[in-house]
């Protein structure tokens, strides 16, 4: 065996150079030869029926190649739903351009074709579309209302969703409790603004009869399915193309009606399309998240110790499930998150997932931790207050031990391993012993200080279960082939590509390390289905576990045989020889010593000097399909100073311990942490899609919706605690969503733990000054 | 208004460029589509993300809110221009390059172009920035990714070398 030498370290990534000399391929920065471009009419209402549509002014205008309405997209392309086969789930049809009914502002109603992109939003302009407009379905909860409109008439009903979660006897839990403390939590809407928009560049091959489609997705393969089947083509006959992605967090891992028109009109057309969304269209068009209201309750007995939990979570879906993830998701990980890294005897919870006149509602960066871990953590600390506990205290009481592991939740999640309750005990040793001091310091200056806590477990890496057997085109598996090449050169084909968390360079580490090459040698590729393996995509924090036990099983197929052939040469047993730094020997005999490349150049250019029964070539295919999911755990702990005068609430510390198990490259997990930190700070204080009473939305531009800058986040401290995986490859957890998923609850005790201190509390998200202020005035 | 395209020339990294415009052309898509310079990028056209920064005649501006007519005759810093020439396998790298790498600075890359242009004109103003006056300075960079503190440390810790690199009031 090789020990370790590239996993565990802080290796610079193989993507930068690239991206830091302005050479990045984002799908915008590719040109193809007489491509033209498309601009989209999209819906301004919420609701209602399409009565006209008259698209010969725009047609007429010069440089304009098409306008395509529904009725000419749908002979080439059916509609379809966003139903995974969760009992009693139910969907409304989707087609690439509206079919009859708007149902979002945004939703995609003509598209444009002309020789640019200002030509084309020309013609748009010129689209007339008339619209019977109707009342908008906007509040989940009227929306259940016998008398309410329908968002889908077909259906019947607004009710997506609905089923029961948790086990234990929890009538007996509340009945036995010695305090119980309730709370009403609103998350609002946000969304997740990749920086790189989205974009399509889509090329029909009308001799070959196949389709390019180079796209910003985190999912190729996916869509490379979705899109034959949706055109009707073999799947050899679709190439998806995906080099360098702006950021996804889930928001790109969907079928976009968008997308799909102009992949269909590029078949019309016979020329190239490109469509480059602008940040208007992604505002409106994008999937959404986080609008979720949860009522709950915690019964404790006197010791803090939890007895039981309830919670009736109601999710706002928007107008359409999304394919082929859905728009359950999040609204089932509130509802089976909740009890979290504590022991929870019994727990009842009850969720709806209702449509509106939304955008749709879909899976973001940590899909439904956010507002579980945020309920769950309100919970204790209203407990802690009942009791008089300190909020570190009643946590300590609940907390997971090593000894209660493997623990089932009361949701059935199993989590084999963790540092639950350590996690908690290096956060306070990292806040420090001087809050007492800081907050006299932040009352001279006018500021309240607040300090929360989090302490969470997030699932990462799920398996099968998850969408694929309920349906979805998205496994749990994926596949990498790794190939030495005849002068000893490694080659490394991803089956997942990244969408910029340095996918390539752990790859390449793990690679290095399995067949005992320098990293040097080692060359990542990904994105291009037309040469990749197959992969399930970047997805709920999965490639440090999928994806790297991949390569690792790719690599170590690899390494076996290279020493086969080593030993063949050598006339050696197969055991004695080894392969170290890229040099091949037979142990103990140090002038058997070559290179990889010696022996490598023999698997393709030498096969006469090898006898009948040795493979050529030096390459294999490695897969990983894993365990059902993995859970990392941590603890945040957030200090914020509310002022008084303003309501503004300020991030002032931040540290995070967390546990994914082993670190491969610890700066990219640093990075992931602390990017996922900022963005649950923008939930928690910044982040709101805003509509107004009947359905505009008043967040159009980035102006409007916040996002946290360089002066809203703080520097956050991270320490690791490395609690190996037991089921996985190389004893990695998973990371990517981890920091989304605990920030906004530590920063929301922390406000809340300000606030308590004038006997005010909030209770939504995002915490704006104006509702501070509110509050605190409430209790003067 | 006219909308026929118009000669615009400008210098660009050093170089003098010329290509077509429409008056309604901002100078990112000039740079992108017209000279093929899609090192700048294009994150909002609103204004407020700071993708787009380039240095304009030494000011670092939002090329997504200037026409490249208003550019005629002007001075342009994009990200390619960085680094300057260098050979092949032997890339020229500049200061703030190698911190952004070496600090960790990049996850997706699509801020980064505009961040090393904010930079850059951060330190040629000044070398002594402190974390706080810094972090108001790239205030106006929008990053989904980093939650900056990286980016922070890599423009403090190229500050040295750009500011002898770079001397007072910058190179070009
Ligand atoms: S694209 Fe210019 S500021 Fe965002
Ligand atoms: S690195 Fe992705 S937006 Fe900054």
């Amino acid at each position: 065996m090789t020990a370790a030498r590239y996993v565990g370290q802080r290796v610079r990534r193989s993507e930068d150079p690239a991206l830091l000399a302005g050479r990045g391929r984002f799908v915008d920065d590719v040109t193809e030869p007489r491509q033209a471009e498309v601009a989209f009419v999209r819906s301004p209402i919420a609701s209602g029926r399409i009565l006209r549509i008259d698209t010969s002014a725009a047609a007429a205008l010069p440089g304009v190649l098409a306008a395509f309405t529904a009725a000419d997209l749908a002979p080439y392309c059916p509609g379809w739903r966003g139903l995974l086969n969760w009992p009693g789930m139910v969907a409304g049809e989707q087609t690439a351009l509206a079919t009859g009914v708007v149902r979002h502002v945004g939703e995609p109603v003509v598209l444009v074709v002309a020789g640019s992109r200002a030509e084309a939003e020309d013609a748009a302009e010129l689209v007339v579309v008339d619209y019977e407009e109707l009342p908008a379905v906007l509040d989940p909860v009227a929306a259940l209302d016998p008398d309410s409109p329908l968002v889908h008439e077909d259906l019947g009903t607004n009710l997506c969703f609905t089923s029961p979660f948790g086990s234990g006897d929890v009538d007996d839990a509340f009945a036995r409790a010695d305090t119980v403390v309730e709370v009403a939590v609103q998350t609002g809407r946000h969304t997740a603004v990749a920086l790189e928009m989205r974009g399509v560049l889509a090329s029909y091959d009308r001799d070959e009869h196949t389709l390019t489609v180079r796209v910003s997705t985190q999912a190729p393969q996916m869509l490379q399915t979705l899109y034959a089947r949706l055109l009707g083509l073999p799947e050899n006959a679709v190439r998806v193309v995906t080099e360098h992605v702006g950021g996804a967090f889930g928001m790109k891992a969907f079928v976009y009606p968008d997308e799909v028109a102009v992949v269909t009109a590029s078949l019309l057309v016979g020329r190239p399309l490109k469509w480059t969304q602008d940040r208007y269209e992604s505002l409106q068009s994008d999937t959404q998240a986080r609008d979720e209201r949860v009522t709950a309750a915690l019964a404790v007995d006197a010791g803090g110790r939890v007895l039981g939990l309830r919670s009736e979570v109601v999710s706002d879906a928007g107008a359409y499930s999304m394919y082929p993830r859905g728009c359950v998701t999040e609204g089932v990980q509130v509802a089976t998150i909740m009890p979290g890294p504590y022991r929870v005897p019994a727990y009842a919870s009850s969720l709806r997932v209702v449509f509106t006149n939304k955008t749709p509602l879909a899976v973001y960066r940590a899909v439904g931790h956010p507002p579980a871990i945020l309920v769950m953590e309100l919970l204790m600390d209203e407990a802690a207050r009942a009791l008089g506990l300190t909020a570190d205290e009643i946590r300590r009481r609940n907390l997971l031990a090593p000894a209660d592991l493997p623990y089932t939740s009361p949701t059935g999640n199993v989590y084999d391993s963790g540092s639950h309750l350590e996690s908690l005990e290096r956060a306070l040793a990292l806040l420090g012993d001087d809050v007492g001091d800081r907050r006299r310091d932040a009352e001279r200056r006018g500021r309240l200080l607040g300090v929360g806590f989090s302490s969470f477990v997030e699932l990462s890496a799920p398996g099968a279960m998850f969408y694929g057997a309920k349906g979805a085109p998205i496994t749990a598996h994926d596949q990498v082939e790794v190939t030495v090449q005849p002068d000893g050169s490694v080659t490394v084909l991803l089956g997942t590509p990244g969408q910029g968390q340095g996918l390539h360079t752990t790859a390449a580490q793990v690679v290095a390390d399995a067949l005992g090459v320098r990293l040097d040698d080692v060359r990542v590729v990904s994105g291009d289905t037309r040469v990749v393996p197959h992969g399930s995509g970047v997805w709920a924090s999965r490639s440090a576990v999928v994806s790297v036990g991949a390569a690792h099983a790719a690599a170590t197929e690899v390494r076996r045989r290279l020493l086969v052939l080593a030993a063949h040469l050598f006339e050696a047993d197969p055991d004695d020889v080894e392969l170290v730094d890229g040099v091949v020997g037979v142990r103990g005999v140090p002038a058997s010593r070559t290179g990889v490349a010696e022996v490598a150049a023999v698997a393709y250019w030498g096969t006469h000097r090898l006898p009948a029964d040795v493979e050529v070539g030096l390459g294999a295919v490695g897969s990983y399909s894993g365990p059902p999911y993995t859970f990392n755990n941590g603890t945040h702990v957030a200090v914020v100073e509310v002022e008084r005068a303003t309501g503004l609430v300020r991030v002032v510390d931040y540290a995070v311990v967390e546990d994914c198990g082993v670190l491969v490259n610890p700066d990219i997990v640093d990075g992931q942490i602390r990017g996922g930190v900022a963005q649950g700070l923008g939930g928690a204080l910044l982040e709101h899609v805003v509509l107004d009473p009947i359905g505009q939305p008043q967040t159009s531009t980035l102006l409007d919706y916040l996002l946290p800058t360089a002066v809203d986040v703080p520097d956050i401290r991270i320490e690791h605690i490395e609690t190996p995986a037991p089921t996985t490859t190389l004893g990695t957890k998973g990371v990517g969503e981890a920091g989304t998923a605990g920030a906004p609850a530590a920063i929301h005790c922390a406000v809340n733990d300000a606030l308590a201190r004038e006997g005010a509390r909030v209770w939504r998200q995002p915490i704006r000054p104006e509702d501070v202020l509110a509050a605190l005035t409430a209790e003067r | 208004m006219t909308r026929d395209p118009v000669r615009v020339t400008l210098r660009v990294n050093g170089r003098p460029e010329t290509g077509w415009a429409e008056p309604r052309t901002t100078l990112a898509d000039f740079l992108r589509q017209e000279l093929g310079l899609t090192g700048t990028h294009v994150g909002c056209e609103q204004g407020v993300c700071g993708a787009c920064t380039v240095v304009l005649d030494g000011a670092a501006v939002r090329s997504c809110l200037v026409f490249a007519v208003q550019a005629d005759g002007c001075a342009v810093e994009t990200v390619e221009g960085l680094a300057g020439e260098g050979a092949p396998g032997r890339e020229a790298v500049h200061p703030l390059q190698t911190a952004f790498r070496e600090a960790s600075a990049v996850q997706c890359g699509f801020c980064t172009p505009g961040f090393l242009m904010t930079a850059l004109v951060a330190l040629r103003e000044r070398d002594d920035w402190d974390r706080a006056a810094l972090r108001e300075r790239l205030g106006g960079n929008l990053c989904r990714c980093t939650g900056y503190q990286t980016v922070v440390d890599a423009v403090l810790a190229a500050a040295p070398e750009v500011r002898a690199l770079e001397g007072e009031g910058g190179r070009r």
